[in-house]
C-alpha cells in the first residue's frame, strides 16, 4: 500500500522503493534519508492542505517529504500497525 | 604561505544534524576563517586546532552531506574534496566523521561509504547523551572493531570527548592512506550499516519522546500555523523594535563623526567627501546592522533548535503552489531585514532552478531599508484615521508588504514558467531532535554571518555612495546660477533626462532627480527629496517633518500612490546586484533581475497612477 493511504500515527514497513528510469536519482535520495527495505516507518504527520507535506518517523529519524517522493515507497502494515487499527 | 597551511589538513564530515558545526565550533573555538570556494558559492570554513602534542592541524569544515553521490554544489565539493579531486583544497590527511550516536544506522551507512576512500579516519560518536537518553547502549570498542577504525564517543556541545578525539587524530596523522576499495551499491552499505547497528546497539528504547511531543503541536494543522505565525510576529517587532536604540546611536555617532570631520577638514571637495560621500556611506551601511544582527540571531535560534525545518514543512505546501519548496522560506524570511543575507541563504536549496527563482523574487520582500521611503509616504498622505480596529496607516503599511509578497509569488509563478523552467527537486528534508541552542555556537555563527554581511555589502555601498556623492555634487554650478547644485549636478542632468521615462506613470521632476541616487540604498530616496527640496536641516526628525508638509502640498496624490507602488517593487540597490552577480557567477542574472523589476515597477506603478487619476478625477 501507499504511505498516504495511512492512519495518522500508524506504523508500517517498507516493503520495496521504486527506484527505476526517473525515478533513480530520487530513489537515490531516499535511501540516503534512511528508507530501506524491511525498516520500519510511522506516519507522524500531514500538511493542512491536502496532506502534502508528510511527515515520518523513519527508523529512529523523521523525514519530511511530499506526497509524490512518498509513492515511490511501498509499505505494508506491521502487526503494530495493524493492532493500532482495530483498536480505533 | 603561512604556517597555518603548512600543517596538516584534516576534514570534518558528517550528515546534516550530526552536530557536525558544533563539534567543528568545540574544537576551534574562535579560530576559524569562512571564505568561499571560488567559482562556487559554497561556504569554506577553515579553523586551527591543537593536538595533545602541541602541534596545530588545519581543521576543514566540509558542507554536510548524506553520501558522495552529491546532489548540490555544496555536497559536489566535499565529495571532491574527500576524492582528492578539488583542484584548490588539497586532499586531506585524515578525516574525522561526525556520526550521530542515536541515529547510528543511516550514518554509518555513509561511514562505510567513506572507509572504502582508504583515508585515515576516525569516527566521533557524537550526542551519546542522548543516545543514554533514550536508553541506547552502544559498544563503542565493537563498533571500532567491526569499522576497523578508531571511534570516539563525543558530546560536541559540551564539549566532551574533545581530548580523546585529538588523541586519535594525532596517530591518524601517522598513517598512509590505503587505496581505495571499489564503490558498493547504497543497497549493500545499507545492509552492512543495519547489521553492524544491529550487533553494536543494546536496549533501543523510544527515541525521542520530547521531540514527538513537541511536533504533535508544532506541525498541528491548526496549532502549527498559528505558532509560526507568532514567532515570524515577535520576530519582525524585535527586529524593528529593539534595533530602534542602537541604530539611532549609530547614526548620532556617525553625525558625531560628520561633524568632527567638517570642523577639522578645510573647506574643499575632500571635506565634503569625505563628510557626504565616506561617512555617509559607512554609515548606511553600519546602521542596518542592529536590525540584521536580530535577525540573525532569531534565525540561528530557530535554526539550531530544530524548529527552522518545521517552518519549512508548515511551509512547503503554499511554495509549491508558485513553484519552489519549503526550503525558500527561511532566505525569503531573510529578506524583510535586507535582500542581501536573504541572497545569500538560499545556498541551503539544492536545485538549481528552485535556487535562482528564489533568489529573483527575494528583493520584493519588503526590506527594511524601503521603510524610511514608507513611513514618509504614508505620514503625507494617508489620513490617520481608525477604521474599526484598524488604524488606515498601519493597515497600508500592512498592504504595501502584502503587495510585495503577492507580487513575489505571482513573479515566482511566472519565472518557473519562463526562464526558471523544469521540475523542482520536491521537498525532502530531516527533521532533526529539538535541541536548547548552545551559546558558543550562537556567537560564532551571529559573529560569521555579521562579517559575511558587511564585507560583502560595506564595500559595496561604499563604493557606490562615494560615486553618487561625486555624480551629485560635480559640476558645481557658477557663481550665481540660480539653478540649484543639485540640479546643475550629473546626477540632476541624468534625473532630468530620465523624467521623460516615469513622467507617463505621473513621476514628477523631483522623484525622477532621486532615482539615481537611490540605486545606492532604498532609504537615501528620503534623504535625496530633502536635498531636492533644499530643506536646511540637519534634525532628521525635524527633516521628514518639514517633508512631509511639503510633499503633501507638492505632490498630487495619484503621484504620491505611484510612488508607493514604484518603491514597493522597484529595481534593488547595487549591493543587492552585486550580491546576485556573485551568487550566479556572472552578470546575466543581475541585469535579468534589474529589468524584470524595473518593467514590474513601471506597469504597475503606472497602472496605480492611471486607476487613481481616474477614480479621484
Amino acid at each position: 500500500m501507499r504511505i498516504e493511504d495511512l492512519k495518522t500515527g500508524q506504523s508500517a514497513s517498507v516493503v520495496k522503493i521504486r527506484e527505476t528510469g526517473t525515478h533513480a536519482a530520487e530513489a537515490l535520495r531516499l535511501r540516503e534519508m534512511g528508507f530501506d527495505e524491511g525498516i520500519e516507518i510511522e506516519l507522524l504527520h500531514r500538511g493542512l492542505i491536502g496532506g502534502c507535506p508528510i511527515a515520518l518517523r523513519v527508523g529512529n529519524n523523521v523525514i519530511a517529504l511530499r506526497k509524490a517522493a512518498s509513492r515511490l515507497i511501498e509499505v505494508s502494515v506491521t502487526p503494530a500497525g495493524v493492532q493500532a487499527e482495530a483498536a480505533e | 604561505m603561512n604556517a597555518v597551511t603548512a600543517a596538516p589538513m584534516v576534514a570534518l564530515v558528517g550528515n546534516p544534524n550530526a552536530g557536525k558545526t558544533s563539534l567543528f565550533n568545540a574544537l576551534t573555538g574562535a579560530r576559524q576563517k569562512v571564505g568561499n570556494y571560488p567559482g562556487v558559492t559554497v561556504e569554506r570554513k577553515v579553523g586551527a586546532m591543537q593536538l595533545p602534542d602541541g602541534s596545530h592541524v588545519e581543521i576543514v569544515d566540509l558542507p554536510g552531506t548524506y553520501s558522495l553521490s552529491p546532489h548540490s554544489p555544496d555536497e559536489q565539493v566535499t565529495r571532491d574534496v574527500l576524492m582528492g579531486e578539488h583542484g584548490i583544497e588539497r586532499a586531506p590527511d585524515a578525516i574525522i566523521c561526525v556520526v550521530d550516536a542515536t541515529n547510528l544506522r543511516n550514518h554509518l551507512r555513509f561511514v562505510l561509504e567513506l572507509a572504502r576512500l582508504g583515508r585515515p579516519m576516525v569516527v566521533a560518536l557524537n550526542m551519546i547523551d542522548l543516545a543514554d537518553r533514550d536508553g541506547t547502549k552502544i559498544d563503542t570498542a565493537q563498533l571500532s572493531q567491526r569499522l576497523g577504525l578508531p571511534v570516539v564517543p563525543t558530546v560536541a556541545v559540551r564539549r566532551r570527548g574533545l581530548a580523546d578525539l585529538g588523541q586519535e587524530a594525532l596517530s591518524m596523522l601517522t598513517r598512509e592512506a590505503v587505496p581505495p576499495g571499489p564503490g558498493a551499491d547504497i543497497r549493500a552499505l545499507q545492509h552492512e550499516a543495519l547489521r553492524i547497528a544491529q550487533a553494536v546497539t543494546t536496549l533501543s528504547g523510544g527515541a525521542g519522546a520530547a521531540t514527538r511531543r513537541i511536533d504533535n503541536i508544532a506541525l498541528h494543522p491548526v496549532f502549527g500555523p498559528v505558532i509560526l505565525a507568532a514567532l515570524l510576529f515577535i520576530m519582525f517587532q524585535a527586529v524593528f523594535a529593539w534595533a530602534e536604540a542602537p541604530m539611532a546611536w549609530i547614526e548620532a555617532g556617525i553625525a558625531a563623526l560628520q561633524e568632527i570631520a567638517a570642523g577639522a577638514l578645510p573647506e574643499g571637495w575632500f571635506r565634503s567627501m569625505i563628510v557626504d560621500g565616506v561617512l555617509a556611506g559607512v554609515g548606511g551601511v553600519v546602521v542596518f546592522l542592529p536590525q540584521i544582527l536580530i535577525l540573525f540571531a532569531f534565525i540561528l535560534v530557530l535554526e539550531q533548535s530544530g524548529y527552522m525545518t518545521r517552518a519549512a514543512f508548515l511551509m512547503d505546501r503554499l511554495m509549491a503552489y508558485v513553484g519552489l519548496n519549503g526550503r525558500a522560506f527561511i532566505p525569503l524570511l531573510s529578506s524583510f531585514a535586507c535582500a542581501i543575507p536573504g541572497i545569500m541563504a538560499t545556498r541551503s536549496i539544492d536545485d538549481p532552478k528552485d535556487r535562482l527563482t528564489t533568489i529573483l523574487i527575494a528583493p520584493l520582500m519588503t526590506c527594511s531599508a524601503r521603510l524610511p521611503v514608507y513611513a514618509v509616504m504614508i505620514a503625507a498622505f494617508i489620513p490617520d484615521r481608525q477604521i474599526g480596529f484598524a488604524n488606515l496607516q498601519g493597515l497600508v503599511l500592512l498592504g504595501l508588504y502584502v503587495f510585495g509578497i503577492v507580487g513575489a509569488m505571482v513573479a515566482a509563478l511566472v519565472l518557473r514558467r519562463t526562464v526558471a523552467r523544469g521540475a523542482g527537486s520536491g521537498f525532502m528534508m530531516e527533521m532533526p531532535k529539538y535541541q536548547w541552542p548552545i551559546l558558543r555556537d550562537l556567537i560564532i555563527g551571529l559573529w560569521q554571518r555579521g562579517v559575511v554581511f558587511m564585507k560583502r555589502a560595506g564595500g559595496i555601498i561604499l563604493a557606490s555612495t562615494v560615486l553618487l556623492w561625486a555624480f551629485a555634487s560635480y559640476p558645481v554650478p557658477p557663481e550665481g546660477s540660480d539653478e540649484s547644485p543639485i540640479e546643475y549636478s550629473i546626477a540632476g542632468r541624468i534625473g532630468s533626462a530620465l523624467e521623460v521615462v516615469f513622467s507617463p506613470i505621473g513621476f514628477n521632476h523631483e522623484i525622477s532627480m532621486t532615482m539615481l541616487p537611490t540605486l545606492a540604498a532604498r532609504e537615501v530616496s528620503v534623504a535625496a527629496l530633502g536635498t531636492i527640496y533644499s530643506l536646511q536641516t540637519d534634525d532628521e526628525d525635524a527633516l521628514q517633518e518639514s517633508l512631509v508638509d511639503r510633499l503633501r502640498s507638492a505632490w498630487p496624490l495619484p503621484t504620491a500612490l505611484a510612488f508607493l507602488v514604484w518603491v514597493v517593487f522597484a529595481p534593488q540597490c547595487i549591493s543587492t546586484l552585486a550580491v546576485v552577480k556573485r551568487e550566479t557567477n556572472g552578470w546575466k542574472w543581475p541585469i535579468f533581475m534589474f529589468t524584470y523589476l524595473f518593467a514590474l515597477a513601471y506597469v504597475m506603478a503606472g497602472l496605480t497612477y492611471w486607476i487613481s487619476r481616474a477614480l479621484i478625477g
